[in-house]
């Protein structure tokens, strides 16, 4: 029922009691109101169905008027639907009965309408366009084809004046009228000639959206409040023609386009009409690309490469040389197996069996005398610096490195450390400008090999010039001309008396910084007050006066470091006949080759770096071989961690030698037998040939030679030393070489007296000394008395007879000697 | 402004661009070999539009693109290189509807995002490639301009983007006058010029619009020497033009730019710049005219780009704004 579908599309209104009535009503009465209704719309409804050429009763069109609700428009169409395309509705049936029967039969016709409009059931179709017919990109028949119709705005147009009926009615008319007037009149209306002011377009009638309105503000039956709220859906728009926009004669402004914008809209303004333009078309080559599929796509080749180099044999689809694939596998197997044996046999490096010592003495014409020295001095005399003047010159160190240190110096504000940081490597010891560490550097005169090993000047760093002093053949004492009385109380005459308690008796003295002398720069005075004090200081540490050598020289501007100044300078007292450069001095200094006699005494090393983790030597030891000689493929017993190791590589100097002998400063790079632990091995531990059987008495060599006696692992010893302070019993540190260990003087055995009377200091070794018992059980040992003292070591290392070793104390140096003996 | 960090940016110093030299104003005539320099005059009619170009579908992957310039109306008449007037080159691309970002806050209508960019050789002064106020300011009355027109409640949760490329811009003032240099004159010609290709564009990507919007610029400009045909005295100051071309005239006082739906006779943007004075209403009508003007090329284009999309040949009445969507046919719906 119609009421019924309304009532249902505005469900959230109210229904009201006037509403349950209507439901009862079959046929509608009509109120007074409505019939006011249908007098004034009725010949409105006439005369627009008159204009189409149809005709209609009086009660067709109360009744469609009544259903839609006094709308207009809506009644026309339905009357000219109703009318013209089929067969004759009713419409005067019973409102009920018909709305029923209109509502199937709406959507009846609409289905049979579209099943006509389909046609028959289609047959299978026979070729591709039959196939897509009726598709939208093939051609469409024309009365299926959809067209998007304009709705107009859903939002109503803004009504200046309220809903007054009566204007909105005498309103209507008036539209209509001039509807009708356009429609039959096709010709422009005259007041719209052109012009373009504001009254005029105000005035012009709004059609296109003015046509759909409905009446909207029609007086409505108040029985019908729901209908306030919504308006009904507009009728589908009449046919008649728009009228005409008011005609202006518009000049034509279209132009031609430019260049620019020929280029850019010429052609098919949709790529999709252009035959697309491929990069094969740009690029030509097509016929190529026809055979791209023929061979081996890129993957296979890859796939077949990487097969090759596994040496797995693969049937490649694409392979045309199948027999020389074969043939290449067979010999990559082989190869693959002699690989394998080679491993196998990596971890044993096979020894050469050298004979050492005598190789070495056959190399002796041709090779260079060799020496390793140590740099002391106290802090800030320019130990570092002139050790870098001195690789520069003699090119162990390029110059282009030296500029490179100089702008990083300079950066930090140094620029006078520059040489010093050759030696210098550490961070923290750039930045702090004193060397923590020994450097060990190479250089090679036209006659012989040096090895520097710069030692801190630093009080704090003491034990690191110990251990560096211990590997020295002799010592290069660095003096500050200007500061001569600082360092004989300081650092320059601990670290004389500790070069000379490890063993090195030929010392070599720069004069350092004699170009900022205080009188005048290069000042001979200067230089003569300090070589006198220097010769009655070292006389007094023990050094002989053919053993000692004093150079003028500055290291910072290289003056008599390498070369010799110019005669025509304030240097020009420095010649070679009295003045030495210091390489020539240091030159002259060197020690003579190890005896052959050392050579064949079995190894010792006292190892004093050790080096972790490069894969291709997992572990390397560095340290100078005091006795023996080793080769590539010996084994090594380390001590005290017993563990055996053998030898894969040497080098000497940072070469890779064959073999190295006693006296050289030496890397091994080791293989270890089974697992050493992490702190198995450390500095200050000794190597020794496995194989030569660890006695535990001491060989009958002689004292002097204390490399000689056999390593023993112990923790207490009998040393021999001389107090440089009183000696109680007291806990010390106890330096035997690279190797510190706490440990304590467990007794005072006894005081010691020379034998000769005379000068103590000035007789040489102390080792060499004949002395007597002067005291026994001492509560006390003065400074500079010479007693034997028991040393009890924290830990258990390797102690030999004629160690030397070195006490200290709360940092400072509290007694030197060597060891006397050992205990187990 | 942050530092453009997407891009190669020129040196901090910049670069010297070439440096023609400019020849003095007023050459004595035994020198006839300089070049003499006059400000263009306008020789078209007051209530004249320029002749315009419009093509749309420039941009195969936009959904939607059109070209809009105004060539060069006249031959250069000295002998000089560079070109007295500008002509406006305006790109536009249209992309989408497309979904928004699922981050994106529902949206009932087509969210409409407008993007105007002058080429950094657009003008006589190099623009940067990061979009300056003037730029953000032409978008902001493009968008105003559009989201009148555009249906929105069609495509919920969808958005549309207007990216328009200004490739040679309007002068602001004839270049030869080194002295004044007034801003803003020119940004109103491309705005109009936006609002108008950007319509085209919106057509050409099938988006619904109540119609087609046009721009259309007029401006009131001072001539203290009477010059021109209108013989009126009370013109004789300040005169109306229809499409001003910033070069041609030594004053502009006031400009007006609209937007304009001529089907429905409703503006959808309406900026008026300078001081009109009384002449305001006279001002926006000129525009309208100028927008209407505008239309008829923009109708053609439309249908023309109609008409190469179908293949058929499409007779849409000449005024009707829905001449892209095919033959109008009415289908009745019964009940």
């Amino acid at each position: 029922m119609q009421r019924n579908k309304n009532v249902q599309y505005d469900a959230d209104d109210l229904y009201d009691s006037a509403d349950e009535e209507e439901y009862g009503g079959e046929v509608p009465e009509y109120t007074t109101e409505d019939k006011d209704n249908f007098a004034t719309l009725t010949p409105v409804v006439r005369a627009e169905l008159e204009e189409t050429g149809l005709s209609a009763s009086q009660t067709e069109i109360e009744e469609a008027l009544w259903h839609y609700y006094w709308d207009v428009g809506k009644s026309v169409s339905y009357l000219k639907n109703s009318r013209t395309p089929r067969p004759q509705q009713q419409p005067s049936e019973g409102g009920g009965k018909k709305g029923q029967a209109k509502a199937k039969s709406k959507f009846d016709q609409a289905a049979e309408k579209s099943a006509e409009k389909a046609g028959p059931t289609p047959m299978p179709p026979t070729s591709a366009a039959d196939w897509f017919r009726d598709i939208p990109w093939s051609n469409l028949s024309p009365e299926i084809q959809g067209h998007l119709v304009p709705t107009v705005p859903p939002r109503p147009y803004p009504k200046l004046l309220g809903g007054s009926s009566k204007l909105a009615k005498l309103a209507e008319e008036r539209r209509r009228k001039a509807a009708a007037a356009a429609s039959s009149n096709e010709a422009p209306s005259p007041d719209s000639n052109g012009s373009f002011n504001s009254l005029d377009r105000l005035n012009k009638p709004k059609d296109a959206t003015k046509e759909n309105d409905t009446p909207a503000s029609q007086p409505e039956p108040k029985r019908y409040p729901i209908r306030k709220k919504r308006e009904p859906t507009p009728p589908p728009r009449e046919p008649t023609p728009p009228p005409p926009e008011p005609e202006e004669e518009t000049p034509d402004i279209r132009a031609s386009p430019t260049g620019f914008g020929r280029t850019l809209s010429t052609g098919p303004p949709h790529a999709a009409l252009a035959s697309s333009m491929t990069l094969q078309d740009m690029l030509g080559g097509a016929e190529e690309a026809v055979d791209a599929f023929t061979g081996p796509s890129p993957d296979d080749i890859v796939a077949k490469a990487q097969a090759h180099s596994k040496g797995e044999i693969t049937a490649a689809p694409f392979s045309s040389k199948p027999k020389q694939n074969a043939s290449s596998d067979a010999q990559l197997a082989k190869k693959t197996e002699q690989l394998q044996v080679a491993e196998s046999t990596a971890p044993k490096v096979k020894s050469k069996g050298l004979d050492v010592p005598k190789l070495w003495a056959e190399g002796q014409a041709d090779r260079k005398a060799q020496a390793a020295f140590v740099v002391i001095g106290h802090v800030d005399h320019g130990k570092s610096t002139l050790m870098g003047r001195l690789l520069l010159d003699t090119g162990g160190v390029s110059q282009r490195d030296i500029d490179r240190y100089q702008k990083q110096a300079s950066e930090l504000g140094k620029s006078s450390f520059a040489l010093a940081w050759v030696m210098d490597t550490g961070s923290e010891e750039r930045e702090r400008g004193v060397t923590v560490d020994i450097a060990q550097h190479h250089f090679s005169t036209a006659s012989t090999d040096f090895t520097i090993l710069d030692a801190p000047g630093h009080r704090d760093f003491v034990p690191n010039m110990i251990a560096g002093a211990s590997m020295a053949d002799l010592a290069l004492l660095v003096v500050d001309a200007n500061q001569l009385a600082s360092g004989l109380k300081g650092q320059t005459r601990e670290h004389v008396l500790l070069a000379k308690a490890v063993g090195i008796t030929r010392i070599v003295v720069a004069v350092n910084k004699l170009d900022l002398s205080a009188p005048e720069p290069w000042s001979q005075s200067v230089f003569a007050d300090v070589q006198i004090q220097i010769k009655s200081f070292l006389s007094e540490a023990g050094f002989s006066e053919p053993n000692m050598a004093i150079i003028p020289c500055s290291g910072l501007n290289g003056t008599n470091v390498a070369n010799s100044p110019p005669s025509s300078s304030p240097t020009s007292w420095i010649q070679p006949p009295i003045h030495l450069t210091l390489l020539q001095a240091l030159e002259a200094f060197t020690p003579p080759p190890p005896a052959l006699q050392t050579l064949t005494q079995p190894l010792r090393l006292q190892i004093s770096d050790v080096f972790r983790g490069t894969l291709t030597a997992p572990l390397s030891i560095s340290g100078r071989l005091r006795s023996g000689s080793c080769q590539i493929g010996d084994t090594l017993l380390l001590l005290p961690s017993n563990t055996q190791a053998t030898i894969r590589a040497i080098e000497v100097a940072a070469e890779p030698r064959e073999y190295a002998v006693a006296g050289q400063i030496a890397v091994l790079h080791l293989a270890v037998h089974g697992d050493l632990e992490a702190e198995g091995l450390r500095a200050g531990d000794v190597a020794v040939l496995a194989g030569s059987s660890l006695p535990s008495s001491a060989s009958p060599s002689s004292v002097d030679d204390g490399a000689s006696a056999p390593p023993t692992v112990v923790k207490s010893a009998t040393a021999r030393v001389k107090a440089v302070q009183a000696l109680l019993p007291m806990g010390v540190e106890v330096f035997l070489g690279r190797w510190m260990v706490a440990g304590e003087i467990t007794g005072l055995k006894c005081t010691l007296q020379q034998q000769q009377a005379g000068d103590v200091e000035e007789t040489g070794e102390l080792e060499a000394r004949q002395v007597v018992v002067k005291k026994k059980k001492p509560r006390v040992i003065r400074q500079g008395e010479m007693a034997l003292v028991e040393l009890g070591l924290a830990e258990a290392g390797v102690v030999t007879k004629g160690d030397r070793v070195v006490l200290r104390n709360g940092g400072a140096t509290v007694a030197v000697g060597f060891v006397e003996a050992v205990r187990a | 402004m942050q530092a453009d960090r997407r891009r190669l940016n020129p040196p901090a110093g910049g670069t010297a661009a070439p440096i023609f030299a400019t020849p003095p104003t007023n050459t004595s005539k035994d020198k006839g070999q300089t070049t003499k320099l006059t400000r263009p005059t306008r020789t078209r009619n007051p209530d004249e539009h320029r002749k315009l170009f419009l093509r749309t579908g420039v941009v195969p992957s936009a959904s939607g693109s059109a070209y809009y310039e105004i060539p060069p109306q006249q031959e250069q008449q000295d002998g000089s290189l560079v070109p007295a007037r500008s002509s406006l080159k305006i790109t536009c691309t249209v992309h989408g509807p497309r979904p928004l970002p699922r981050n994106a806050q529902f949206s009932p209508n087509l969210l409409l995002s407008t993007h105007v960019k002058y080429a950094p050789f657009a003008t006589r002064n190099r623009r940067g490639y990061v979009r300056d106020s003037s730029e953000r300011d032409i978008g902001v009355h493009l968008e105003t301009a559009l989201r009148g027109v555009i249906i929105g409640e069609r495509w919920p949760k969808s958005g549309v983007e207007v990216v328009i490329t200004v490739l040679e811009g309007e002068d602001d003032a004839w270049w030869g006058n080194t002295e004044r240099q007034e801003a803003g004159w020119g940004m109103m010609g491309v705005l109009a010029g936006c609002i108008t290709v950007a319509s085209a564009a919106l057509v050409d990507a099938g988006i619904d619009c109540v119609d087609l919007v046009t721009g259309g610029v007029a401006a009131v400009v001072d001539h203290p020497s009477g010059g021109g045909k209108n013989d009126s005295a009370a013109a004789r100051g300040r005169r109306l033009v229809l499409d001003p071309c910033p070069a041609e005239h030594d004053e502009i006082s006031a400009a007006c730019v609209v937007g304009y739906l001529q089907g429905r006779d409703e503006l959808t943007e309406c900026w008026v710049k300078g001081d009109g004075g009384m002449q305001v209403e006279q001002l926006i009508d000129e525009a309208v005219k100028a927008s209407s003007l505008s239309r008829t090329v923009l109708v053609e284009a439309i249908k023309e780009s109609v008409e190469v999309k179908t293949g058929a040949e499409v007779e849409a009445p000449n005024g009707e704004p829905k001449g892209g969507k095919g033959k109008k046919r009415d289908v009745e719906m019964t009940g």
